[in-house]
C-alpha cells in the first residue's frame, strides 16, 4: 500500500494574448488510485495583473493518494481560460502533465521548475500558440509535492 | 568665437596674414618653376640624368615642406578671414578684395598641390614595392644594391610623369612630341637602374684595368641582364649596354631566325597526335552489339522520360568517340542511343513564390537560419569520431576469478576443484529439483488417466478419448524415462561425490599433509521406514503395472503386425502357387509356342518380379515375460533410487579443514607451494581490441582464488564491438598470458547495480610441465595406483565480472539506444523469461502464444512456466479467440502489490477519508497515525454504531420519547444543511487566504510621529484595536476568556432571623436603612466555564462594586480551532452570584477551652448565563444584565426601591430584580465566522429578490450598524420574503381558557408559553454560519429554535389576540443581532422579550434591546433612518416616512404575498401523565447527582421539608414566577422551626437533563459543609400544551442551629 501526496501550486500563466485568466485543473489517475482526501480537481480565481505579464494565481494544490498499483499515475490536466470584460469565458489552452509529472526522485529532495506545454485552442490570425506551463516540484521519496507555474 | 579685439591687434593680425601670404605666393613660385623642370625633365630623360636626379633629389623634399606648410597658412587664412568678416567692421573694401583675391590663389594653388600630394603618395608606396622586390629576388646582392639604392635619393615616380602628361593632355591637344612621348615612353622610371649602369661603368672601368675578374663580371652581367629583362627595363635605355656586354658572350649564343610551320603541315602533324571524333551521326548497328535490332521501350507502352536537350552534333561527336574506346558499346542503351537519365529540370517551380514584399511576407512562411548542427547521434558512433557530447560509459567490473585447473594444482587440487564442481552441480539440481517435478508431474498425468478411466469405464471410449487415452500413455512413459534418468543423474552424481572425497582422503592420507580446506559431511535424514517402504512398492507397482501394459500393447501391436504380414505372406504364397501351377499348364499345354509364352512369361515375371522371391515367412512375436519386467523395474530402482528406509543422505561442504603448513610438507610440495606464492595475475581490458585498461596486479592464493573487485568506467565513442579480458600471469617480472575471454556486449537496458556478476569460463591449451608437486598443465597423469586411466588437464578457470552501461548523474543510463547497436547484440543473460523470449507483442495474440505453447509442450509444472500457463488459462477459457475489446490497463490485476479488500480495511485511509467528507465524529480530527497499526478499531466504533443504529431511538439520554424524536430530527436537519453548505464553505475569498498587513501611508507615519511627540497621559489610557486570530493557527491553552465583572444592582439582601412573620420585613427594611454597620449581604461572583470555576473578592452591600477581571481559559471540543468548531461550542458561562455567610460557632473543648470554628458558606442569589457562541459571534459583550434570580429566596428580602407609578398596570414589575454589569470577551479575538455567500433557491419574484437586495444594500451603506432583514431562508434552503412569516396565529386554546374574560391578562401566559419553549442558536444545533427561520409548526415541531422563531411566534400570537405586534430586528444584549416583538398597547410600545417572555416599556432603561433596525409585519418592512437606534429615543410611528422606510411603497407596491405560516396551528393536548413521569425521573437523577457530588460527607434529605416544599411549586408556576409573598416562606419557616433554612426555587425551559444538572450544580448547593446539613429537593414540572414544559426545582439546605 503505497501512498502519494502531491502539494504544490499552480503559479501562473503568461504568454496569452490576454492577461485576464483563470485556470480549470484537474488531476487524473488510473483506477487503482484512490483518494484519501483533497480535491482533485478545481479552478483558480481570475487574475488580470495591472503590472506584468504573469497572471499569478499561486493556487494550492493538496491531494492524498493512496494506490494499490503502479500503474496509472497521476496526471494533472490544465486549461487556461480567459475571462473578458463582460464575464465571459473562453478556452485559450490546455495542457497535460504527463510522465514527468511523478519522475521517480529517489530519496533526494528536489525542488524543480519544469514547463509543460499548453496546447492553445485558440486560433489568433490563423497562427497557433504553443504554451508552455512550468511546474515546481518538490519530492520526497513517497511524498511528492508539485508546484505547478503556468508560463504560457 | 574670439573675443573682439582693439586696432592694434588687428592692425599686427592684418600684418601677419600679409606676410604669410607673400609667402605662400613665393612659395608658389617656386614650385611653378620646379613643376616646369619637371616637365623638362619629362622630356628629355635620357639625356639629362644628372639634372633629373637633382630635381628628384630637390623636388619632393620642396614639397614636402610645402605641403606642410601651406596647408597651416591655409587654414590659418580661412580662420582669419572668417573671423575678420565677422569681427571688424572698419575693413574698407580694399582690403576685402585683397582678400578675395589671396583666398582666390590660396584656393587654386591647394587645389593643384593637392593633386601632387595624391600623387606624391606613390612614389614611397612604389619604392617599398621595390624594395621588397630585391628582397626576394636578388638574394644575393641584395646587400650591395640596397646600399647602393639607400644613397640615391627617393626618385620622382613614372607616375607622377604619367599623370604630368595626362594633366597635360588635359589642360589641351598636345604638341606633336607630347603625343609621341607619351605613346612611345615606357614610363618606368627605374633610378637604381640608373645607379646600376653608373656603376656598372664604373665596373667597366675596373675591368680595364683589373682583367682577372673578368669572368666574375661576365656573370654578375648576365644576371644583370636577366634583371633588366624581368624588370621589363626599356630596351632603348639598355641597348647601349648590351652592346657593350653582349661581346664577350657571343661565342655562346647562336641567332637564329624563328622558323614557320606552315599550316596544312601543322594539321597533318596534328592529326598524327590527336584524335578528332567526327560530328556524323553513327549508324544504329554499329553502337549495338552484332546481330540485335534496337529495342525501343517507348514503342512497347513504358514510360521513357524525357531525355535532356543535347545538340545532334554533340552527341554525335560524343557517340564517335565513344565507340573508340574500350568497351565503348556498354555506354549505349537497347535503343541504341547513349543511356540518360531523365530530364531532371521541372516545368514549373516546386517552391513557394516568395514576394520580397516589405512585411508583406507571411511570417510563417518566413525562412529561419538555422545554424547547421552536428547530430549527437549520427557520428557518435561511427568509429574515430570523438564527440565530447557523447557521453555513453560502459562500467566493466572485474570481481575476480577462479581457477578450476592450474598448472600448480597438486594432485589433490584437482580432486577438491572436481570435488567442488560436484557439490555445485549437486546443489544446482538440488535447487531446480527436476526430479521432483517430474514425479509430480507423473504422478498427476497418472491420477488424471485413472480419472479418465474410471468415469468412462461402463461406456464404450470414443475414438477421441481413445486417442486421449493413447496420448496420456505417451506422457506418463516419457515422463517416467525423464524421471528415472535424473534419477539416476542423482543418484551418480551422489555416488561420484563420495567416490571423489573418499580419493581426496587416501590422497591426504598418502601424502601425508593437506592442501585444500574441502571437508565433505554427510548428513543423514531418517525417514518413516514403513511409509518409506509403501511408498517405494507402490512405485514399483505402478512402474509394473504400466510397463505391462505397454509391452502388452507393444505385444498386440507386433501381434497385430505379425498378423497382417503373414496374411500379406500368404496372399503372396497362393500367388505364386497359382502362378507355378499356371506356369506348369501353359508350359505343359502350349509348348509349340515358345517364343509367345517366353515374352509373356517375361511379362508376368516382370509384373510380378518382386513376388517371385517368396517373402520370409513372419515370425510370431514371442510372448513377452511378464514376470520379468518386475524384476527388472526392481533391478532398476535399486540401481537409481535409495533402498526404501534408507536415510537420505544430504552432502555438505565445507572449507573448515586445515591446510598443512609448508614447513611440516616434503620438499616438492614446499618447491611448488613457493612457485604459486612467486606468481601473481593480472587482467587486462580490451575494448576494440585495444588494451584500455588493466587490474591491478594480485599474487596467486593457495587456493588458486584472484580477487580483483575492480570496476572500470569506460567513456566510449566508438561503437562496442568487442570487449575481452586477457588474463595474464606474472612470475617475477616475466608475464604470459594466459587466456582470453570475451565479455558480450550488453543491452542498453543491462544497466549498473542492476544486474549481477556472470561467471565467463576460459582455458588454455599451454602445456607445462613441473619438477615439483605442481601437475602442469596439459601433462598426462593418473590417479590410479597402476598409472592407468591417464588424463591430462588443461589450464581453466572462471572470471567473474560484469558489463553494464553506467548511470549518469541524472539517474539516465549512459546506453546508446538500441537503434544504434550494431546487428548481433548479445544477451549476456543466462535465464530467459518465458514472457520476454516471445515479445511483449506476442501477449496480445492469444493465438500464436497458445500455438508456441502448444508446439514446445510447456511443462504446465516447471515454475519458469506459471506465468505463461495462468495466461492461456485465463486467455483460453475454451476457444482461443483474440478480445474484442481494449483493456486500458492491462495487466493492472497482475501489477497490484495489495488487493481491493486490503486498500478498504485500512483503518487509516478509512479515517482520512472520513476526515475528508467531514463526518461528524471525524470532521476535527487532528492527527491520524502514519502506521496501520496505530489505528485502533475504537475509533470507528461511536460511527459504526451510529451507522447502525441510526433509526434506533435512545430515550435514556432525554426523558422524553418526543424530543429524543426531535432531536434525530434535528441531527437529520443538520447533516443535510452541512451537507448543503460543506461545499459553500470551501469557497474562499482573498482575505482567507492573504493575510496582508497594510502598508503604512504617509498620513499614518505623519500621525504616529505626532504621537511620538504626545505627552504621555498614564491616567488615560488610550483604546488600541485587538490583533485579529485566524483560527487555524491556534491550540488549547491560546484562547482565555475574559470576564469583567464591574458591578451588581439591587442584590437581596439578609433577614434576619426571626420567628415573628409580620415584623421582619419591617425590621430588616428600617435596619438596612437605620442600621449601616449591620452586615446585609456580602455577595461575590462566582464564573464557571467548562467546569474551571473562578470567583471575585467579596464585596459588601446590595450595590457591590468588584472592577475584577477574571480568565478562563478556554479549550475547543478536540482540540480544533477552526470556524465550524468554535461554532458549535455549546458551553455556556455561569455567572453565579453568591451571599458569603460566615458562621461561629463556639466549640467548648475540656483541655483547651473555648475555641471558636468559623464556617463560611455562600449562598446562591442569582445567576446570568450566556452561551459562549454569542461571545464567540459578538466578541464582545458588554452591559448590565439582568440577574435570573429564583423567585422565591428564603432568608433574603429585596430592597424595595421606589416605585414609578405609571397608568398601566403591568408595568409594575418592571426594574424590579436584580442587575450585573459585566463586560466578557474572547482573547485574543476570535474571528467569527462568515455567514454562508452562497444564493440559494427560491420561489420569489425576481424583481423582489433585486428589490431586497437593494434595499438591503442601502440600508447597509448608510447606516452600517443597524440590522437589515428582507428576506430569510427557510428550512429548506430556500430564500423567502419575510413577511411571508407573519400571520395572526391562535395560541393554545388552554392559554386563552385560563382567562377567559380577559384577553389582556392572557398575554402574560402567551409570552411564557413562547418563553418555555427551548431555545437553541442556528449556530450551534446546524454549526453552519447560517440563519434559518423555521416556519411556527416547524418550530412547534422541534421544540427548539432560536430568538428569530420565538419573535416570530409571539408575534404571531400577538396579532391573533388582536394586538399591533410587529417584529423588530435589531441588535441586543447579549444575544447580539436578534428579534424582539414590539406592541402597542394604550398608546405605549411594550418590548417584548421573547426568549424570556418579560416585557419591557420603551422608556425602560434594563431593556436588553439596544439598537433597533427594522420592523417587520405582514404587510411592510421599515427601515429605521432615524438618528438614533436606541428604543428610548427611537419613535415607533411608522407611518412618518422620514423616520420609517418602508420596503413596499408606492413605487412598489405589495404584490400581494401569501404567508409561509399555516392557516392554523394543531396543537397536542396536554400529557400530565408524562409530565409526572418526567418529574419523577427528574428528581431521582438529581438526588444522585447531588449525592455524587458530595463525595466525602453523607448526604441526607430531610422528606418533611421536602414535601412542603413540592406544594410550594405549582402555585409559582401558576403565579408564573412572580415574587410571592413572605406567605410560604413564614409558613416553611413555622412549620421547620429550628432550621436556618436558605433554598431557591428554579424554573427552567425542559429540553434536555444535562442543562437542569448544570443549573443546580451551578448554583453551588451541594457544597454547603456544615456536617449537620440536610437537603431537600422538589421537583415540579408542569405541562403545556404540544409537550411544552415548564420545569420547577425547589432546593433547600437546612441546618439545624
Amino acid at each position: 500500500m503505497a501512498e502519494l501526496h502531491i502539494i504544490g501550486q499552480i503559479i501562473g500563466a503568461s504568454g496569452f494574448p490576454e492577461k485576464t485568466l483563470f485556470c480549470k485543473w484537474g488531476i487524473h489517475t488510473g483506477e487503482a488510485w484512490r483518494l484519501l482526501s483533497g480535491l482533485k480537481e478545481g479552478q483558480t480565481q481570475v487574475d488580470s495583473p495591472q503590472i506584468g505579464d504573469i497572471a499569478y494565481w499561486s493556487h494550492p494544490i493538496d491531494l492524498h493518494y493512496a494506490t494499490k498499483g503502479l500503474q496509472g499515475w497521476p496526471k494533472i490536466h490544465l486549461e487556461v481560460w480567459h475571462q473578458d470584460s463582460f464575464g465571459r469565458c473562453q478556452l485559450y489552452g490546455y495542457g497535460f502533465l504527463g510522465d514527468d509529472f511523478d519522475e521517480k526522485e529517489g530519496g533526494r529532495e528536489t525542488e524543480k521548475q519544469s514547463e509543460i506545454l499548453l496546447t492553445a485552442a485558440r486560433h489568433l490570425n490563423s497562427a497557433q500558440f504553443t504554451c508552455s506551463c512550468v511546474i515546481q516540484r518538490i519530492m520526497q521519496h513517497v511524498y511528492r509535492a508539485v508546484n505547478i507555474h503556468t508560463s504560457i | 568665437m574670439e573675443a573682439p579685439e582693439d586696432g592694434e591687434e588687428d592692425e599686427r593680425e592684418a600684418l601677419k596674414r600679409h606676410l604669410r601670404a607673400e609667402r605662400q605666393k613665393r612659395k608658389k613660385r617656386l614650385l611653378e618653376q620646379s613643376s616646369i623642370q619637371k616637365s623638362r625633365d619629362a622630356d628629355d630623360v635620357k639625356d639629362v640624368t644628372s639634372i633629373q636626379q637633382y630635381s628628384a633629389d630637390e623636388g619632393p623634399s620642396e614639397k614636402a615642406d610645402d605641403s606642410v606648410v601651406l596647408s597651416k597658412s591655409r587654414t590659418g587664412s580661412q580662420k582669419g578671414l572668417t573671423s575678420r568678416t565677422q569681427h571688424t567692421h572698419h575693413l574698407d573694401d580694399f582690403v576685402k578684395r585683397r582678400l578675395e583675391e589671396k583666398l582666390k590663389a590660396a584656393r587654386s594653388k591647394g587645389e593643384s598641390l593637392q593633386d601632387k600630394e595624391a600623387s606624391l603618395e606613390f612614389p614611397s608606396r612604389l619604392h617599398s614595392l621595390r624594395d621588397r622586390d630585391t628582397v626576394t629576388r636578388f638574394d644575393r646582392e641584395a646587400d650591395a644594391d640596397r646600399a647602393g639604392r639607400r644613397d640615391s635619393p627617393p626618385p620622382l615616380s613614372t607616375r607622377v610623369r604619367f599623370r604630368e602628361a595626362a594633366r597635360q593632355v588635359g589642360k589641351g591637344l598636345p604638341t606633336a612630341e607630347e603625343a609621341f612621348n607619351f605613346f612611345t615612353l615606357n614610363f618606368d622610371p627605374d633610378p637604381p637602374d640608373v645607379i646600376e649602369t653608373s656603376s656598372r661603368r664604373r665596373q667597366k672601368q675596373r675591368k680595364t684595368t683589373d682583367e682577372d675578374e673578368e669572368h666574375e663580371d661576365v656573370d654578375e652581367d648576365i644576371q644583370e641582364e636577366n634583371e633588366t629583362q624581368s624588370e621589363e627595363a626599356p630596351l632603348v635605355q639598355t641597348q647601349e649596354d648590351l652592346f657593350v656586354i653582349d661581346q664577350s658572350p657571343q661565342d655562346f649564343l647562336e641567332i637564329r631566325k624563328a622558323e614557320y610551320v606552315g599550316y596544312q603541315k601543322l594539321l597533318q602533324l596534328q592529326s598524327e597526335l590527336l584524335f578528332t571524333p567526327s560530328f556524323r551521326t553513327v549508324p544504329t548497328s554499329i553502337k549495338l552489339p552484332e546481330n540485335m535490332k534496337p529495342r525501343y521501350l517507348e514503342d512497347e507502352g513504358l514510360y521513357v522520360g524525357e531525355r535532356p536537350p543535347v545538340s545532334l552534333t554533340n552527341e554525335n561527336i560524343l557517340e564517335n568517340r565513344i565507340l573508340k574506346m574500350e568497351e565503348g558499346k556498354k555506354w549505349f542503351g537497347d535503343d541504341g542511343r547513349i543511356i540518360a537519365l531523365p530530364n531532371p529540370i521541372k516545368e514549373s517551380s516546386t517552391r513557394p513564390p516568395l514576394f520580397h514584399m516589405e512585411e508583406a511576407l507571411d511570417p510563417a512562411l518566413q525562412t529561419v537560419y538555422r545554424k547547421a548542427v552536428k547530430s549527437k547521434y549520427a557520428n557518435l558512433y561511427i568509429a574515430g569520431a570523438a564527440d565530447p557530447e557523447g557521453d555513453y560509459q560502459l562500467d566493466v567490473d572485474v570481481s575476480g576469478l577462479i581457477f578450476s585447473h592450474h598448472p600448480l594444482f597438486s594432485r589433490e587440487h584437482i580432486l577438491g576443484a572436481r570435488l567442488a564442481q560436484l557439490y555445485d552441480q549437486y546443489l544446482t539440481r538440488q535447487r531446480n529439483n527436476l526430479t521432483g517435478h517430474l514425479t509430480d508431474k507423473l504422478n498427476g498425468l497418472r491420477n488424471a488417466l485413472r480419472n479418465m478411466l474410471e468415469s468412462h469405464s461402463g461406456l464404450n471410449p470414443t475414438q477421441a478419448l481413445q486417442q486421449r487415452i493413447s496420448e496420456y500413455n505417451l506422457e506418463v512413459r516419457n515422463t517416467r524415462h525423464l524421471r528415472d534418468s535424473e534419477q539416476e543423474k542423482d543418484r551418480t552424481l551422489l555416488k561420484n561425490i563420495v567416490k571423489v572425497w573418499k580419493e581426496i582422503k587416501a590422497l591426504r592420507e598418502f601424502q601425508k599433509f593437506t592442501n585444500t580446506p574441502y571437508k565433505l559431511y554427510l548428513r543423514r535424514e531418517n525417514v518413516d521406514r514403513v511409509s518409506d517402504e509403501q511408498d517405494y512398492e507402490d512405485e514399483i507397482l505402478a512402474e509394473v503395472v504400466e510397463l505391462e501394459a505397454e509391452t502388452e500393447e507393444e505385444y498386440q501391436n507386433k501381434l497385430a503386425e505379425y498378423k497382417k504380414r503373414l496374411e500379406e505372406w500368404k496372399l503372396c504364397r497362393k500367388k505364386q502357387k497359382a502362378k507355378k501351377k499356371k506356369q506348369k499348364k501353359k508350359k505343359k499345354g502350349q509348348a509349340q509356342d515358345d517364343t509367345e509364352g517366353e515374352d509373356e512369361e517375361q511379362d508376368v515375371s516382370e509384373s510380378e518380379g518382386p513376388t517371385d522371391e517368396p517373402p520370409p515367412k513372419p515370425e510370431p512375436p514371442e510372448r513377452p515375460d511378464l514376470g520379468s519386467i518386475e524384476q527388472w523395474v526392481r533391478e532398476k530402482a535399486l540401481r537409481i533410487r535409495r533402498k526404501p528406509g534408507e536415510a537420505i543422505l544430504i552432502p555438505e561442504l565445507s572449507a573448515s579443514a586445515n591446510i598443512t603448513a609448508s614447513e611440516l610438507c616434503p620438499r616438492a610440495e614446499k618447491a611448488r607451494r613457493e612457485d604459486v606464492a612467486r606468481r601473481s595475475l593480472f587482467t587486462k581490458i580490451l575494448y576494440n581490441d585495444k588494451e584500455v585498461s588493466r587490474t591491478d596486479s594480485r599474487s596467486l592464493n593457495t587456493d588458486f582464488r584472484v580477487h580483483f573487485g575492480q570496476i572500470f568506467n569506460l567513456k566510449i565513442v566508438n561503437c562496442p564491438q568487442s570487449i575481452s579480458l586477457q588474463v595474464f600471469e606474472e612470475i617475477g617480472s616475466s608475464c604470459s598470458l594466459l587466456a582470453q575471454v570475451f565479455l558480450p556486449v550488453p543491452e542498453p537496458s543491462v544497466v549498473t547495480g542492476s544486474v549481477p556478476l556472470e561467471e565467463f569460463e576460459f582455458s588454455s591449451n599451454q602445456r607445462v610441465m613441473f619438477d615439483h608437486e605442481g601437475v602442469g598443465s596439459d601433462v598426462p597423469l593418473s590417479f590410479e595406483a597402476d598409472g592407468s586411466n591417464k588424463q591430462s588437464l588443461l589450464t581453466s578457470g572462471k572470471v567473474s565480472c560484469c558489463v553494464s552501461w553506467g548511470i549518469g548523474d541524472d539517474d539516465v543510463p549512459l546506453a546508446p539506444p538500441i537503434s544504434q547497436q550494431p546487428g548481433g547484440v548479445h544477451s549476456g543473460k543466462g535465464h530467459l523469461d518465458a514472457v520476454s523470449y516471445i515479445g511483449a507483442s506476442g501477449l496480445y495474440d492469444m493465438k500464436k502464444i497458445g500455438e508456441w505453447a502448444k508446439q514446445s509442450r510447456l511443462d504446465p509444472n516447471d515454475p519458469k512456466n506459471a506465468s505463461i500457463m495462468q495466461l492461456l488459462k485465463v486467455a483460453s477459457s475454451g476457444e482461443v479467440t483474440a478480445p474484442e475489446y481494449f483493456r486500458l490497463e492491462h495487466l493492472q490485476e497482475e501489477f497490484n502489490f495489495v488487493t481491493d479488500e486490503e486498500l478498504e480495511k485500512s483503518g487509516r485511509f478509512r479515517l482520512l477519508k472520513l476526515r475528508n467528507q467531514e463526518v461528524a465524529e471525524f470532521r476535527n480530527y487532528k492527527f491520524i497515525p502514519a502506521l496501520e497499526r496505530e489505528v485502533t478499531d475504537t475509533v470507528f466504533q461511536e460511527y459504526e454504531k451510529r451507522l447502525k443504529e441510526g433509526e434506533v431511538i435512545d430515550t435514556k439520554e432525554h426523558l422524553d420519547s418526543h424530543r429524543a424524536l426531535v432531536a434525530k430530527y434535528l441531527q437529520k436537519i443538520r447533516e443535510s444543511v452541512i451537507n448543503r453548505f460543506l461545499l459553500a464553505k470551501h469557497h474562499y475569498l482573498l482575505s482567507d487566504l492573504v493575510t496582508e498587513e497594510e502598508i503604512p501611508t504617509i498620513g499614518i507615519l505623519g500621525i504616529n510621529l505626532f504621537k511620538l511627540a504626545e505627552p504621555k497621559r498614564p491616567l488615560k489610557p488610550q483604546r488600541k484595536e485587538r490583533k485579529k486570530v485566524t483560527a487555524q493557527n491556534l491550540s488549547d491553552g491560546d484562547i482565555k476568556l475574559l470576564v469583567n465583572i464591574i458591578r451588581a444592582y439591587d442584590i437581596p439582601v439578609r433577614r434576619l432571623q426571626s420567628n415573628k412573620p409580620g415584623q421582619t420585613s419591617h425590621s430588616a427594611l428600617q435596619g438596612s436603612i437605620g442600621l449601616p454597620d449591620q452586615i446585609q449581604v456580602r455577595p461575590f461572583v462566582e464564573v464557571s466555564f467548562q467546569r474551571t470555576v473562578l470567583q471575585t473578592a467579596t464585596a459588601d452591600g446590595p450595590n457591590p462594586c468588584w472592577n475584577e477581571e477574571l480568565q478562563l481559559p478556554f479549550s475547543a471540543p478536540n482540540g480544533d480551532y477552526s470556524t465550524a468548531s468554535l461554532q458549535s461550542v455549546k458551553d455556556e458561562v455561569f455567572i453565579n452570584i453568591f451571599d458569603e455567610v460566615v458562621h461561629e460557632t463556639v466549640m467548648n473543648d475540656k483541655n483547651r477551652g473555648k475555641s471558636i470554628q468559623t464556617h463560611i458558606e455562600k449562598r446562591w442569589l442569582g445567576s446570568v448565563k450566556i452561551p459562549f457562541s454569542t461571545i464567540y459571534s459578538q466578541s464582545k459583550i458588554e452591559g448590565t444584565f439582568k440577574v435570573n434570580t429564583p423567585a422565591v429566596l428564603l432568608g433574603y428580602s429585596k430592597e424595595k426601591s421606589h416605585f414609578t407609578n405609571s397608568g398601566f398596570d403591568i408595568l409594575r414589575s418592571l426594574s424590579e430584580g436584580t442587575f450585573i454589569t459585566l463586560f466578557i470577551t474572547v482573547d485574543p479575538q476570535l474571528v467569527p465566522g462568515e455567514s454562508v455567500r452562497e444564493k440559494f433557491d427560491t420561489q420569489e419574484d425576481e424583481r423582489l429578490l433585486q428589490a431586497s437586495e437593494r434595499f438591503e444594500r442601502d440600508a447597509a451603506q448608510r447606516y452600517p450598524d443597524r440590522p437589515c432583514i428582507t428576506t430569510v431562508i427557510d428550512l429548506s434552503g430556500k430564500t423567502v420574503f419575510i413577511t411571508r412569516y407573519i400571520r395572526p396565529l391562535s395560541p393554545p386554546k388552554e392559554l386563552l381558557d385560563e382567562f377567559p374574560n380577559n384577553p389582556l391578562e392572557a398575554t402574560p401566559l402567551v409570552a411564557r408559553f413562547v418563553s418555555l419553549i427551548p431555545s437553541l442558536p442556528d449556530q450551534v444545533s446546524l454549526s453552519a454560519t447560517c440563519d434559518l427561520w423555521s416556519t411556527c409548526d416547524q418550530f412547534l415541531t422541534l421544540l427548539a429554535g432560536d430568538e428569530e422563531e420565538h419573535a416570530v411566534l409571539l408575534c404571531n400570537y400577538f396579532l391573533s389576540l388582536g394586538k399591533k405586534a410587529w417584529l423588530i430586528i435589531g441588535t441586543a444584549i447579549p444575544e447580539g443581532p436578534t428579534a424582539y416583538v414590539l406592541t402597542l398597547e394604550q398608546n405605549l410600545y411594550l418590548i417584548w422579550n421573547p426568549s424570556s417572555g418579560q416585557f419591557y416599556g420603551q422608556y425602560d432603561t434594563f431593556c436588553p434591546l439596544q439598537a433597533v433596525g427594522c420592523l417587520v409585519n405582514a404587510d411592510n418592512v421599515w427601515f429605521n433612518i432615524q438618528q438614533y437606534t436606541s428604543p428610548m429615543r427611537v419613535s415607533f410611528d411608522i407611518t412618518k416616512a422620514n423616520l420609517w422606510k418602508p420596503f413596499f411603497s408606492r413605487t412598489f407596491s405589495h404584490p400581494g404575498l401569501s404567508s409561509i405560516q399555516p392557516e392554523e396551528l394543531v396543537y397536542r393536548r396536554t400529557d400530565r401523565a408524562a409530565a409526572a413521569e418526567l418529574q419523577d425521573r427528574i428528581e431521582r437523577i438529581l438526588k444522585e447527582k447531588i449525592m455524587e457530588w458530595r463525595p466525602r460527607q453523607p448526604t441526607r434529605w430531610n422528606r418533611y421539608c421536602t414535601t412542603t416544599l413540592k406544594q410550594f411549586l405549582p402555585k409559582l408556576e401558576l403565579i408564573r414566577g412572580q415574587d410571592v409573598a413572605e406567605g410560604h416562606r413564614h409558613e416553611l419557616q413555622s412549620l421547620l422551626g429550628d432550621y436556618r433554612i436558605s433554598g431557591f426555587p428554579l424554573n427552567l425551559v425542559f429540553s434536555e437533563i444535562r442543562p437542569i444538572i448544570e443549573a443546580v450544580y451551578s448554583t453551588g448547593i451541594h457544597s454547603v459543609q456544615a456536617s449537620n446539613v440536610e437537603f431537600a429537593l422538589a421537583v415540579y414540572v408542569h405541562p403545556y400544551p404540544n409537550n411544552v414544559m415548564s420545569v420547577w426545582i425547589y432546593l433547600a439546605s437546612l441546618v439545624l442551629t
